[in-house]
């Protein structure tokens, strides 16, 4: 649109930014004699970035260049955070492409460099996002309210110490397993005996090894082809475990094999895993669908995840109508709720695998406002 | 253009004035007229875009006399050639490379005057002046110069004092850029006399100002390249919410599967 507004705008930016060249134009005098950069070799990795830089428009880079200025006066500390979260969702990124079935990783490799890049990028996001949403779902209650109540400093502490416990926790699980898998106590005590990183490797390596066995045992799922399975077997631990993971949205018996004895369905909850509560929990999780994702290639990134939340949400609400779990003016109250409530709401009804029962949805005026939640004690009465 | 489309853009509009703000649109984003516009949603995704370029724009940093300094000079140099046409002004804009329309100088000046008279551009260069200015923006405006210029060709064939107004609108904004920037360098410089003789013309400065900034650029884009794979990664890093972030830092699969295997153990 070209409105006078904005016409307006973007020539005060042209003036502004004629400032900023002179000035630089300045400077740059100042900084003729700056030695270029001194490393010169030219990898196949360094191509590749290269190629993927030429191909950003002028504003990314122009973004890119600011925020590596933003990384070098960063303190060491937050610098080596930054890198360790960078490296987290690098590997992501390599699990994610390296789990997609033939058919999504063909259509992804067609697609141009850039938009192939911000689609993997995204789908790494996802899958990140949510393995924190699932690890603080798995967290003993109590625990997880420390957690979201610490300050961040705080918070940092009680995760070191979490994932401090989880070291310690390795070894016995091992144990506890080792019956199962065959493992002489001689193999367990190497395993052990490990440093804590290979030893966390190896953890994985002894949830593969369960999974195939079971899966040996009891049979693929129905639809599920022998030559799909060979190539999943074939990953490596990390990248076997997030396939399986998305292959269970396809293949809801496959999460047998991932937890054989599941705690929470031995108490008697019988609907989470009839056919209305998958179908919800497959809804809820179309941003997790690389399939779904990529039909969606062709669109920007922001209208992408719109599409994607909003065709959750249609058959979030379709699963939950045809289930009966909620009904009449619920129904259409759940309609009305914006996509953060909505979500929340679906997401607690399905984490108590629906023995919360139908859901109800206040109408608004019955919603205590935010100073009325903060004033009120837990102990006051109306 | 139908009328649900002129509400919404005139809503848009109403939200886009004063200063760059991305987070105003974003309200405009949940509109349920995007569901059925295709149009309207494109014109709302320029409009973030451009909000959030204009919202990253670091302020300018010039000397704060500056402005003091400048109208000084501009003062002297209307009172060393009051009659000759364009003066002092005039060879200053007298640039072969730039190829400045005629007349350009003396519609700067009263451009020039006007502002002074309103005090904006004292306003406007005290205002702006704590900033580290980006390597390459002397290159993006020079080519973004380039291409009005190209225009500003065809404005001596128009008749005179008949050319559109949008027309001098630009050319009194860039004219003004280019006289405010022109002469902060000079006065750096002391090409206007302030620093002693020189030979430098002011387009001699233009040029080289240009050239040296590319192999600044070059080397900053290098180091950008080095450092790709972190950097994009740490766009997707800083739409994360802070427990999110701390969660990707300390734990990953592994810690899912021992708590997988936890819960089972507790089950049976």
């Amino acid at each position: 649109m070209s409105t006078p507004c904005t016409m307006g705008r973007l020539l005060s930016a042209a003036v502004l930014t004629s400032c900023f060249f002179l000035a630089t134009a300045t400077w740059a005098g100042s900084a003729q004699d700056a030695p270029r950069h001194p490393d010169q070799k030219t990898t196949v990795s360094k191509a590749d970035l290269r190629k993927r830089f030429d191909s950003l428009p002028e504003e990314q880079k122009q973004a890119l260049r600011q925020r590596l200025e933003r990384l070098k006066k960063l303190p060491a500390q937050e610098r080596q955070n930054l890198r360790a979260q960078a490296g987290q969702l690098e590997d992501m990124s390599r699990r994610v492409y390296r789990s997609l079935a033939d058919g999504d990783r063909e259509r992804l490799d067609g697609l141009p460099m850039d938009k192939r890049q911000d689609l993997l990028s995204e789908m790494a996001l996802a899958e990140v996002r949510d393995m924190g949403q699932r690890i603080l779902r798995k967290l003993p209650q109590a625990e997880r309210e420390r957690l979201e109540a610490a300050e961040p400093q705080e918070r940092q502490r009680l995760l070191l110490e979490l994932r401090h416990q989880m070291d310690l926790r390795i070894g016995q699980t091992i144990e506890r397993m080792a019956p199962e898998l065959g493992f002489s106590a001689e193999q367990v005590k190497k395993l052990n005996d490990l440093p804590s990183n290979e030893r966390r490797g190896k953890f994985l390596h002894v949830v593969k090894r369960r999974c195939t066995q079971y899966v040996d045992r009891k049979g693929l799922p129905e639809g599920m082809h022998a030559v799909r399975w060979e190539k999943v077997q074939q990953l490596p631990p990390d990248e076997f475990y997030l396939a399986l993971l998305n292959l269970r949205r396809e293949f809801p018996s496959l999460a047998r094999a991932l937890n054989p004895k599941p705690g929470a369905d031995a108490k008697g909850n019988t609907l989470r895993t009839s056919p209305d509560m998958q179908r919800l929990r497959r809804a809820m999780e179309a941003h997790l669908d690389p399939t779904e994702r990529l039909q969606l290639a062709e669109k920007g990134r922001v209208e992408r995840e719109r599409e994607l939340k909003s065709r959750g949400r249609k058959r979030a609400m379709a699963a939950l109508d045809k289930g009966r779990h909620v009904t009449g003016e619920d129904l259409k109250r759940l309609e009305a709720l914006p996509d953060e409530a909505f979500f929340t709401l679906v997401r607690r009804f399905l984490d108590s695998g629906g023995r919360q029962g139908p859901i109800t949805v206040r109408p608004p005026k019955e919603r205590p406002s935010r100073s009325e939640t903060s004033t009120r004690r837990s102990g006051d009465k109306r | 253009m139908s009328t649900s489309c002129m509400e919404f853009r005139q809503q848009l509009e109403a939200l886009l004035d004063g200063r760059p703000d991305p987070e105003r649109l974003t309200v405009l984003g949940w509109h349920e007229h995007l569901l059925s516009c295709g149009a309207c949603r494109e014109i709302l995704e320029q409009e973030e875009a451009l909000e959030l370029l204009l919202a990253s724009l670091p302020d300018p940093q010039l000397p704060p006399d500056l402005s003091r300094r400048l109208v000084r000079r501009l003062r002297e140099a209307e009172s060393e050639a009051p009659d000759a046409k364009g003066g002092a002004l005039e060879s200053l804009l007298a640039l072969d490379e730039v190829a400045i329309p005629t007349g350009l100088a003396d519609r700067v000046r009263e451009g020039v005057a006007e502002a002074r008279r309103e005090d904006r551009l004292d306003a406007l260069l005290e205002r702006a002046f704590r900033v580290e200015v980006p390597e390459d923006l002397g290159q993006r405006v020079l080519s973004g110069l380039e291409e009005e210029r190209s225009r500003d060709r065809l404005i001596p064939m128009a008749p005179q004092g008949h050319a559109p107004s949008m027309s001098r609108g630009v050319l009194l904004k860039l004219a003004a850029a280019i006289l405010v920037g022109a002469s902060g360098v000079a006065l750096w410089r002391g090409t206007l006399g302030l620093g002693g003789e020189s030979s430098e013309t002011p387009s001699g400065l233009l040029v080289q100002g240009q050239g040296e900034g590319l192999p600044q650029m070059a080397s900053l884009d290098e180091e950008v390249i080095e450092n790709l794979s972190e950097l994009l990664y740490w766009e997707s890093i800083e739409s994360l919410g802070p427990m999110e972030r701390d969660l990707l830092s300390q734990l990953d699969l592994t810690d899912e599967a021992l708590l997988d295997s936890a819960l089972e153990a507790e089950g049976s």
